[in-house]
This record gives C-alpha cells, structure tokens and sequence, in this order.
C-alpha cells in the first residue's frame, strides 16, 4: 500500500484504479494514513508547491538549528528519517492530521471522478492511461482495404434498426442504408 | 517554539483547504454543466419520439448527397414513420414501433424487419446517458439557427480513438433535432444530417402511406428471432470499452441460409457482427476492411465461415471487433 500511495502521489499510477482501494485504506489502516501525510509533506517539500504559510520553511529551518534531535514516534524503516522530515511529521500528526488528512481523502477521492480524463492524462506518463483488457498486439501489419461487400447494404439495412442513433434521429439514419438502383450501384 | 509551529501548522491548514475547497468547487460547477447537457440531449430524445413532424432532410457524406423526406405521426394508434428518397428511384422506408419495411420498386421487393422484441428498443434510459458520459464529453455548444428554427447545440466528443464524436443541434423550444453531425479525431465531418425544412405538428396518417400499392412484390422477411450463438461455438470478446452486448439474434439475410447477427453499442454507436455460413455464397471471402462514409466494414473468414463486422465507428473499432470472434465446434 505504501508503494501505491507513493506512486499515486507521484502520479505514476493509474488514479481511478486506485481511488477505491485509497479511500479505504485510509479510513481503516493507520498505516497507511501515517505514510500518506509523510508522503504528501516529503513530495510537497521536495517540489516546492506545498500550500504552507509564507515564511514556513524559514521558520521550520531556524528552529531546526535552535532544536536537539527529536525522537519522534516514526518507524524505523520507513522514508521519514531526514530530521527536518520527521519534526514535520511529529508536529503534522498532532496538529494537520485530524482535519487535513480526512478533507484531502474525500476531496481527492472525489477530485479523481469528476476531473475530465483529458486532465488526468496531463499529470501522468500518457502511456498509463489505457486501461482495456487489449489483446497482445502482433506486430502491425497493414490492414488491407477492399471494396464494399456486394450486400453491403443488406448487412447495412439490417444494423440499422439497432442503432441508438434511430432515438435520436428517428428514421433519418436510413437513408445510408440503401442503395440507388437506378443509378447501377450496387447489385441486389 | 511550538506555538510558532502551530500557527506554521495551522497556516498550513487552511491553506490546504482553501486549495481543496477551490477543487471540489471547480469540480461541482464541471459536474453541473454535464448533469444540464445531459439533461438536454434526453429532451431531445423525448422529442424524437412524441413528435409529428414533415420536412426535408439533406443527408451528405463526402461527395455524396442525398434528398428525403421524412413524415412522422404519433397519434393514439401507434407511431409510424416514412423516409422518400427523392433522387434517384423512389425508394421508401416505413417504420413503426414493431416493423420495419423498405419498399424497392426497381426490384419489386419489399423488406421487411420484425423486431425481435415489443419493446421499444434500444432505448436509451436516463442511466445510459450516465453511463455514456463515461465514454463522451457531453456539453452544450452554440446557438444556431437552422431553417428557421433556433437551436442549442450539443457536443459529444469522444475520450478515446473507437468512436466517433457528434454535433447535434435540436430546437430549443420542442427539443426536435435539427441538424446531426458526425466528426472523426481530427475534427473532420464523416456524414451529416439536416433538415432543410421542417414542420412540427399537423401530419395526417394518409401522409404516413407509401406511395407504392406493392401489390405482387417480392416479400423478404428477415424472420428475426432472439438465439444465443454462443451455444453453436461462437465467442466474440467486447474489445471495445464501453460496447456492450444488446442484442443477439438469427435471421435471414439475402440468400444465406440462417445468419447470426450479434449487436454491440455504447448508447450512441452500435456494431453488428455478422456470421454467415461459407455455403451458398456467391462470392469468395475478400479479408479486409471497407468504408462506407461513416460506417465502417470488416470482413473476415473463421473456420467455415464469414464473419462481417459493421460498425459506426472508426475503422479501427471494427477491426478489432473482428479480430475477437472465435469458433469452437460444439462436440
């Protein structure tokens, strides 16, 4: 779980896949909380967008210089072990996590169904984004073009009155479906 | 040293919330733009099928243009509609709820299409119009004003490279379709519909008959009924995301004996997959792919017979679809 919340925040993951399974590791696994917030605060603080108040980070490093180590209640093991990281966490437990951490799950749960996939595309390598169950594919050999069979419009008029397209346009689709006699097309 | 932390904490806060508040805003006013399109492209569809109406259509694909006239009626017998074609032999199309006749008066032959079913079909429910915003942006476009009548636009484009994307532009009073537009990815129109005249309401059933008496033509009955071809060996794998199976049916086609006709649609497009026994053909199987304006057509051989996939789709789309049937005798 670790790694996926990791590479979602990274945006290496396929979002909607794992919107689901996030939202409820983080209702119930404390685990998984604790390494989402230390994820957000390390890849806010390594990229520079995080939404903190101006002056934060000032701060946050004079005070670094004035304090002693702090043992904070971090696992050993896990990514939080740059001591800047770990006073974070120690102060974003007890203070940012009750309220953010649950808005950020919600909204970004949330967020992830109503952005238009368009923009999903946008903060991740377009190669993830296709998710269908597609068939090996073979290496690509031209696909040869032939004519219309001669019954085509035999199998045309017979799909037509299946298509969706007669709920909205009524009978107006029919008119592709047969042929001009008069004219020579097409033998029947 | 904590209460500076703190405050830095709580900056942090509501920093955070305020960002996400203007997400989950922005993501409200995007939802409600698609719930009113929505709520407009059912209107449309309502229309389609309440309304009387008389006019002429302009159909063009490519180089292709075609004149008819389309005569609607609903009234408390029933709905019944006629297209004329007025180029070319006078060809005619009248369908009701239940039948579906094309009248041929070169070749003497009336077709005739039974649906499988009473229902009125596919229709395309409330929750499929949720389920095809899955697969299509759905807006509203511009204003537009078309053989008199003022209309919105809706926009349907598509997310992904298996379907087309469509214009449709409908009166803003009584929700009739106008004009239909179908465009390819790169924006280009594959085919298009407008009416160049139309009038709402006052048709009499007298104007719904065909002008043809008919009388000694040839009648072809495609003699469809529900089957499950799965059960004579047949297996076909939705490549396609968003197409699902609607339909599956047997019946008559040209001269081929009994043809299974398979459906697949997104709520908007439909492919038919048709296998045909190799027997009692007159021509051999040419293995590739046609076009045909917007429809798109893909002919394959599987075992011992003819498998042709019609779609109204890119080419691409029915090609895959092809390429999924498979057969495996029944022992």
């Amino acid at each position: 779980m670790k790694a996926r919340i990791s590479a979602l925040i990274d945006s290496e993951a396929e979002a909607a896949e794992l919107s689901d399974s996030l939202a409820a590791a983080l209702r119930d696994d404390e685990e998984a909380r604790e390494a989402w917030r230390m994820y957000h605060l390390i890849s806010d603080a390594i990229s520079g967008t995080g939404v903190l108040s101006p002056g934060f980070s000032a701060r946050v490093a004079r005070r670094l210089n004035e304090e002693p180590a702090l043992k904070s209640p971090v696992r050993a093991g896990s990514a939080a072990t740059h001591p800047a990281v770990t006073w974070l966490g120690h102060f974003a437990h007890r203070y940012v996590y009750p309220a953010a951490v649950s808005i950020a799950a919600v909204a970004f749960v949330g967020w992830l169904g109503f952005l238009p996939p368009d923009f999903i595309q946008s903060i991740q390598p377009p190669a993830q984004v296709a998710a269908l169950p597609v068939p090996a594919k073979k290496p690509e050999s031209p696909v040869i073009r032939i004519p219309p069979p001669e019954a085509a419009h035999e199998y045309l008029l017979a799909h037509q009155g299946f298509s969706p397209r007669n709920e909205l346009q009524g009978v107006a689709p029919y008119v592709r479906t047969v042929a001009d006699e008069s004219a020579g097309q097409g033998k029947r | 040293m904590i209460h500076a932390a703190r405050s830095g904490a709580f900056g942090a806060v509501s920093g955070a919330m305020a960002a996400l508040g203007l997400v989950l805003l922005a993501c409200a006013s995007l939802a409600h733009a698609e719930s009113d399109a929505l709520i407009w492209m059912r209107k449309v569809q309502i229309a389609t099928q309440k309304l009387s109406y008389s006019g002429t259509v302009l159909y063009q694909q490519g180089d292709r243009t075609e004149t008819s006239r389309i005569t609607r009626l609903v009234d408390g017998a029933g709905e019944v509609e006629k297209l004329e074609f007025m180029d070319g032999a006078p060809r005619e199309i009248v369908r009701t709820k239940d039948v579906a006749r094309c009248y041929l008066p070169e070749t003497r032959t009336i077709k005739v299409d039974r649906r499988a079913d009473r229902r009125s079909f596919p229709a395309v429910l409330p929750q499929q119009f949720e389920k095809l915003s899955e697969h299509y942006e759905i807006t509203l476009g511009e204003n537009r004003r078309i053989a008199g009548y003022d209309c919105r636009e809706l926009v349907l484009k598509p997310k992904d490279e298996f379907r087309y994307g469509y214009n449709l532009w409908a009166d803003s009073q009584s929700g009739m379709l106008l004009k239909a537009r179908t465009f390819d990815r790169q924006g280009a129109t594959v085919e298009q519909f407008t009416f160049t005249q139309l009038k709402i309401g006052n048709v009499t059933r007298e104007q719904t008959k065909t002008r043809h008496s008919a009388r000694n033509w040839r009648v072809e009955d495609a003699s469809v009924t529900p089957t499950n071809l799965a059960q004579s060996g047949w297996s076909i794998a939705s490549a396609l995301p968003g197409f699902t199976k609607i339909v599956e049916v047997k019946r008559r086609l040209h001269e081929a004996g009994a043809v299974g006709q398979v459906v697949y649609s997104d709520g908007l497009a439909a492919v038919s997959v048709f296998i045909e026994p190799m027997e009692g053909r007159r021509e051999p199987v040419k293995t590739g792919l046609a076009n045909m304006g917007a429809i798109n057509i893909y002919t394959r051989q599987v075992a011992n017979f003819v498998v042709t996939v019609v779609g109204e789709t890119p080419p691409g789309s029915v090609t895959r679809f092809a390429e999924t049937v498979r057969y495996q005798q029944a022992r």
